[in-house]
């Protein structure tokens, strides 16, 4: 029985390929996802033993929430290096120290964030040519930075310094930081210590960092480190947990990174599982005289389920191998195109897995297939090959069982919908996928009526053709339900982020439009960077400028809560600034009281007038009273959590500047000149940069858009699996209806008809799948603002992207066709005497 | 069409034995070299218009390749084939096709008719695809002379053998082409269906001047013909002008 069954695959192996296709791209995002990150952490963990390599003992600041030596964080006095140096059995010690420094490029421009370091006895990096800066006027840059620009040794650079200035130096060497989640794609130069503070601004150290003498483990080192600076708010750790804190904190984002792809890498097994359900499906029904031929002479049921598993295990191998094959492929490729090129992790269990999943999925999708062609009647093989009438006839318990649970799945939706809780959210989802599965089980109802009416109007254009294509699409419903299910899936969940997105970006802007009336916003380019008071003070003192108010904003404790705090001039309150007001007026605010975003309340354990404990760095805890809650709405708000009054921030922060200046041109002013007001203003910065509010809404909608993208090209995968299932459907339905196609062709039908039919027949298909998922996916989409709006307590604005969707439906339609193309060109070819009588 | 009850060919110049189909030295050669077949070996032979003609002899005699070739379904090796003042050599897949939408009807023995389309719209199909509309009057009597009026709406698998195949009829003759070309038209049905089919085929030659040329291996079925010719070895044979099944028979004994 094995013999007859490699044999028949070996014969059907065309008709398989395709199916098997969707499997190899489905593993191939498995093992893809896998690998990728793994190769990813490794390279992480890796280059954190560059930053902790020869260190035995590190000390940071203990009050430091950020990671140990985290630049931006804490910082330490010059003494604590000098205390650290003094204890016994240290061989070498250095405080390292990094901050803002941006490079300018070969063409004069910002070169991106960058980032500038000191050179100590303890380098995080390793020299990659030429030599570390020996003079003042001397710097070294990141390899890769270098590599883009072209930097030769000797070359001057100039970098702009925190204040601002430009500064010129000469190109020492070139060192390699490993891939470092602290600096990212950021450039780096490398200073002497002394240049480094003054280019980067910094008043102290990140961390320091002590090598011991041979024969002085760690934690004895860390001991005396400890005794030596003990009461001074010192936190001391050894090299290796300063490696593992380090690596930990990136190992998270990769956890994150990974679950996230493994979802959409499940979503694309799922359609790859349709995909092969159906073929098994069709290729059985295709089979069944043979089937009952093997019953005759002797076959029991058990040896042709067999016979049918064998099958799918042999497909699932192949096609799963090919798919590892594929995945590790494509992951050196993409990790090659990464800058660092860090070298690709091919584990054991990343293969099994995918393997396995690969295998399980082709099993699981042929064993109903299976079942059904044992119960072929071994007198089927004498029938006379007339193919029976197929009808849209599906179980009433079925029926039944899917009405049921499309009812319970809304009715759990509606109520996830109104929770407003991540609960809510989480039920919405239940409730989504139940209805979105009892959908799918009701599709050869629902299939027919709705190609009927999509091919009314190409029928009125092309007629016989389109009518023919119509019959045809409509003729098995069970079929061309479970074919268009798969691209549904795809379409469906691109239809929903489309909204969800579309919907987000509305309420923004409106947002920004009725509550953040301003005209423009300076700030720098750089995280963090202040907006140098002279120049504020240029601005103030233009006559054609309205209003110019100073925004700060930080992080800060409150209570035991982590949340963004600011504070606004007082001339911006109500007038560029007038978020909706839950209760009280924000002109209230003043010296030790504060307002709250409602959202922000129960993270915060507070009401309208009662009190919050504020933690600055240079003021200590604060009691504010809350005289007045407002409604910031967006998820991306331009009012943070808790708002102060100014003379509390300068006091409890002391920044050197705003972080950002809102500007309102006076009355009469046209844009033009007020524009050329706030550019003349600025231009002695390079760092800063003028946002108008549309520039501002178009950023915060890029933000969204790129995640937006990034779906798409997720959801491309699962997509292009579902077409090669319309396409492997269609083959196979040409290959049945031969004898037909062959008979048209007989009456008149010309090569071209016959091809147009066929297109005509898998648009249709797609355009089915188009509209089931745009409609499922903008219902779920609807529902999904309105329970991210009952969070946001009622402030996300509704939003149909029409255009959008009408672009999915077409696209999801021309690639009907495109899948069509292969089958429609077969069927042309056959004779048609040949098709006639071959019986 | 002047009067409703006149039929079409009382119109035409049908007195004297107008050529419907030719061939000249017809020559069909499958595969090449050593293996090379000759099915069809210099075959010259005439079908007159408003003629019945049966196409008889053994397995292999080369009688369906000769229909395929006469019906433009395939493109002969040598010689000449014309309908009507068409000559089919040379012509296009495209021009072909077009010719048997516009010129030509088919009965085939079995898969006659598409599942998905209703007996009216399979009637309907060689008019749907070339963009036509059915003469309303010859609709009514071709349907009402195949006794099908009731069956319009019905699906195929709703119809037994003899019906499929007398909608079958209907739609080779819908569009009143030069010539129908019936392929074993009786031979998966019954004898009193199969009898109701050929008597439909001789009426519509006799009453409503079609030709038709019928390839049968069935000395009763030819019979229903005016006229029989008797392949062998891929050549013409002999013929037989107003046969019996018993002279078919004999004749076939003979040869």
């Amino acid at each position: 029985m094995l013999r007859v069954t490699l044999l028949g695959l070996r014969y059907r192996k065309g008709r398989l390929a395709l199916s098997a296709l969707a499997i190899v791209l489905g593993v191939a995002f498995v093992a893809g996802t896998l690998m990728m990150t793994a190769s990813i952490s490794q390279s992480y963990s890796g280059s954190f033993s560059v930053g902790a390599r020869n260190v035995s003992v590190a000390v940071a600041e203990q009050e430091s929430a950020d990671p140990p030596g985290q630049i931006g964080g804490q910082v330490l006095p010059a003494a604590a290096l000098a205390a650290v140096r003094a204890v016994p059995g240290i061989a070498a010690a250095g405080g390292r120290l990094g901050g803002p420094a941006s490079l300018l490029g070969s063409n004069g421009r910002l070169l991106g964030p960058g980032f500038g370091i000191n050179v100590t006895a303890l380098n995080p990096f390793t020299l990659v040519s030429g030599h570390l800066p020996g003079k003042p006027d001397e710097v070294d840059v990141d390899e890769s930075t270098a590599a883009d620009e072209h930097f030769r040794l000797g070359q001057a650079l100039r970098v702009v310094d925190s204040a601002g200035g430009i500064r010129t130096f000469y190109l020492a060497g070139t060192i390699d930081l490993g891939v470092s989640s602290e600096f990212g794609n950021a450039s780096v130069t490398a200073f002497q210590t002394a240049t480094a503070i003054a280019v980067t601004g910094q008043h102290g150290y990140n961390l320091v960092v002590a090598s011991a003498v041979p024969g002085l483990s760690q934690s004895a080192l860390a001991a005396r480190v400890s005794a030596q600076l003990s009461g001074q708010g010192y936190e001391v750790i050894t090299g290796a947990e300063l490696a593992t804190d380090e690596a930990s904190s990136t190992a998270h984002v990769s956890k994150v990174l990974t679950t996230g792809l493994l979802i959409f890498a499940l979503i694309s097994l799922v359609v790859a599982c349709i995909v092969v359900y159906n073929t098994f499906n069709i290729l059985i029904a295709q089979r069944s005289r043979e089937l009952a031929l093997q019953r005759c002479v002797g076959a029991s049921r058990g040896q042709v389920f067999g016979s049918m598993l064998a099958e799918s295990v042999m497909t699932g191998l192949i096609a799963s191998v090919a798919g590892v094959l594929t995945g590790i492929a494509v992951s050196w490729g993409l990790l090659h195109v990464v800058s660092t090129h860090p070298p690709l992790v091919i584990s054991a269990a990343a293969v099994t897995i995918a393997l396995a999943t690969g295998l399980l999925v082709t099993v699981a999708a042929s064993v109903l297939p299976a079942r059904a062609a044992t119960r072929v009647a071994p007198l089927a093989a004498l029938a006379v090959a007339v193919e029976p009438a197929v009808t849209a006839r599906i179980g009433w318990r079925r029926v039944a069982v899917a009405i049921a649970s499309c009812a319970t799945g809304a009715g759990l939706a509606y109520a996830g919908m109104n929770w407003g809780s991540v609960t809510g959210l989480v039920g919405l989802a239940a409730g989504g996928c139940m209805c979105f599965v009892a959908l799918l089980a009701l599709g050869p109802l629902i299939a027919p009526p709705v190609i009927a009416f999509l091919g009314w109007l190409p029928a009125r254009l092309t007629r016989v053709t389109a009518q023919l294509a119509t019959a045809n699409a409509r003729r098995n419903p069970h079929r061309v339900a479970t074919t268009t299910a798969a691209l549904t899936v795809g379409i469906t969940l691109m239809t929903l982020f489309s909204v969800v997105v579309s919907s987000a970006q509305k309420s923004t802007d409106a947002a920004i439009d009725g509550h953040y009336p301003f005209d423009y916003m300076v700030h720098s380019t750089e995280h963090d960077q202040p907006v140098p008071p002279r120049i504020v003070g240029t601005l103030e003192r233009s006559p054609r400028l309205a209003l110019v108010a100073a925004v700060y904003q930080d992080m800060a404790t409150v209570g035991r809560a982590k949340v963004p705090l600011g504070a606004y001039s007082r001339d911006a309150l109500g007038t560029a600034v007038r978020p909706a007001m839950v209760s009280g007026s924000l002109t209230a605010i003043g010296p030790g009281t504060a307002v709250v975003d409602i959202s922000a309340m129960p993270a915060l354990h507070t009401s309208l007038a009662g009190t919050i404990v504020v933690h600055t760095p240079d003021a200590g805890p604060e009691r504010l009273r809350v005289v007045a809650v407002y409604n910031s709405g967006t998820y991306q708000s331009p009012l943070p959590a808790v708002l102060i009054s100014a003379a509390d921030y300068l006091r409890g922060y002391r920044p050197s500047g705003p972080d950002m200046v809102v500007v309102d041109a006076a009355s009469g002013v046209s844009t033009a000149t007020s524009r050329a007001v706030v550019t003349s203003a600025i231009a002695s910065d390079p760092l800063l940069e003028v946002d108008t509010a549309a520039d501002y809404k178009a950023q915060l909608d890029h933000s969204v858009d790129t995640i937006l993208e990034m779906f798409a090209a997720l959801l491309g995968l699962a997509i292009l699996i579902a077409l090669f299932g319309i396409s492997s459907t269609l083959t196979l339905s040409v290959i049945e209806r031969t004898r037909e196609s062959a008979l048209l062709r007989a009456l008149g039908l010309t090569r071209g008809q016959l091809r147009r039919m066929l297109l005509c027949e898998a648009a249709l298909m797609a355009a089915l799948a188009a509209v089931l998922g745009i409609g499922l996916g903008s219902a779920f989409g609807l529902a999904m603002v309105r329970a991210l709006s009952t969070r946001a307590n009622g402030r996300i604005l509704l939003s149909v992207p029409y255009t959008q969707l009408a672009l999915y439906a077409l696209i999801s339609a021309c690639a009907g066709l495109l899948a069509a193309i292969m089958p429609a060109r077969r069927a042309a070819r056959t004779s048609v005497v040949t098709a006639m009588t071959d019986h | 069409m002047t009067t409703s009850t006149q039929l079409p060919c009382t119109q035409l110049p049908c007195t004297q034995p107008h050529c419907a189909v030719a061939t000249t030295d017809l020559v069909k050669v499958y595969g090449s070299g050593d293996t090379a077949v000759r099915a069809l070996d210099g075959v010259t032979a005439t079908f007159a218009t408003a003629q019945f003609t049966a196409i008889m002899g053994p397995s292999g005699s080369g009688k369906s390749t000769l229909m395929h070739c006469l019906a433009g379904l395939e493109e002969a090796t040598a010689g000449s084939v014309r309908i009507g003042d068409t000559e089919l050599s040379g012509l296009s897949d495209k021009q072909l096709t077009l010719l048997r939408r516009q010129r030509v009807g088919f009965v085939f023995q079995s898969f006659n008719l598409l599942p998905t389309l209703t007996a009216a719209q399979n009637i309907r199909l060689p008019l749907d695809l070339a963009g036509t509309r059915p003469d309303q009057d010859w609709w009514d009597k071709v349907i009402g002379s195949l006794s099908l009026t009731g069956r319009l709406s019905h699906r195929p698998s709703e119809l037994s053998g003899g019906q499929q195949q007398r909608v079958a009829c209907a739609r080779a003759l819908i569009s009143r082409p030069d010539v129908v070309f019936a392929d074993e038209p009786t031979g998966n049905l019954d004898s009193r269906s199969g009898g109701e089919v050929l008597d439909f085929l001789r009426t519509s030659v006799r009453e409503l001047g079609q030709t038709v040329i019928m390839v049968t291996h069935d000395p009763v079925a030819a019979s229903y013909a005016g006229r029989v010719i008797f392949l062998a070895d891929g050549q013409l044979h002999s013929e037989l002008t107003s046969p019996t099944p018993q002279s078919v028979l004999d004749h076939l004994r003979q040869a």
